[in-house]
């Protein structure tokens, strides 16, 4: 397993530093929004299907031969209280990360596992279809810029 | 001529082993997070990711800072890091459960802060002084923005 880039011991930066102003570094190349990638009521284990789609999109994505980062997002229906539904669409797309990192040896450097809860809904949470499809993750693929073919 | 021979071998073997130590993949993902400033780091006990009030007394100190990047262009990834035994994966998960639980720390007191996260696992001993068992809150510049950029491919089934 790789570590993250270091720093200084006891370095710690300032905020108030100017911000850069060149362009965004990375645009999405691909995003992977796939049925194996939906979770059970309350779960945030993944499927045996989801594991093996996600190891075809990484190994693809070593075919392709390009440097890339990995957004994973996680979601959730609407059942239950914003902050239970932030804490859980998290820790569905820790469970992706966790998974691509140490089953598929991505760099966790490379990984931005991020939570939306159920502020994206993709379907109706008034229907038990709508609220299975709404429990899910999603994978973006992001490229550097100067990579865009 | 066998001079030569030899002079060549040991040409090709400091090439090799220049390649080996800088495997290309890595270079570019060291030269990419090169803009990577570490805000503040919180401490966790071996094991846990429970937070200290030593750990929350750094997160109190940080909201401030945290409150005023509100450019798009900045970026706050928190990153554990974990050396508790068990396996990769269990590590790996570990430390991005520590990141979680200082991400939702910072939430409590900033509602609207939605960071992005990640976990390392690593070996006990690496990392000079910092204390192995920890959460950095990093800053990036320009890194990704995806919710204003297009999605050239999107797969679905």
């Amino acid at each position: 397993m790789t570590a993250a880039p270091q720093r200084p011991a006891g370095a710690v930066a300032e905020p108030d530093a100017p911000v850069d102003e060149t362009p965004i570094r990375t645009f999405v190349y691909r995003k992977f929004r796939l049925p194996e990638f939906s979770f059970d009521f309350d779960q945030y284990s993944l499927s045996d299907e989801g594991k093996k789609a996600v190891s075809e999109i990484i190994a693809d994505l070593r075919r392709e031969g390009r440097w890339f980062l990995l957004r994973i997002d996680g979601h959730t229906d609407n059942v239950g209280s914003a902050q239970y539904n932030t804490r859980l669409s998290v820790r569905r797309a820790i469970a992706m990360g966790s998974y691509i990192a140490t089953h598929e040896g991505l760099d966790p450097t490379r990984i931005f596992v991020k939570g939306h809860g159920d502020t994206q809904p993709l379907a109706d949470n008034q229907t038990a279809e709508g609220r299975s499809t709404n429990r899910r993750v999603e994978i973006l693929v992001l490229l550097p810029k100067a990579a865009n073919p | 001529m066998r001079s030569l021979l030899v002079g060549f071998w040991m040409a090709f073997l400091c090439i090799a082993a220049v390649a080996q130590s800088t495997p290309p993949e890595a270079a570019e993902t060291e030269n990419y997070f090169a803009g990577r400033r570490v805000l503040g780091t919180v401490n966790f006990e071996k094991g846990s990711h429970q937070l200290t009030e030593e750990g929350r007394r750094a997160i109190s100190a940080l909201v401030p800072q945290l409150r005023s990047l509100d450019e798009p262009r900045r970026l706050v990834r928190i990153e554990g890091f974990s050396t508790s035994s068990g396996n990769a994966g269990d590590r790996v998960t570990l430390a991005m459960i520590r990141a979680k639980a200082v991400g939702e720390a910072i939430r409590q007191r900033l509602p609207k802060f939605s960071p992005t996260l990640t976990g390392h696992a690593v070996a006990i001993g690496t990392g000079g002084s910092l204390v192995p068992d920890r959460v950095e809150i990093v800053l990036y510049d320009n890194l990704l923005d995806i919710d204003t950029v297009d999605i050239q491919e999107a797969i679905t089934r």
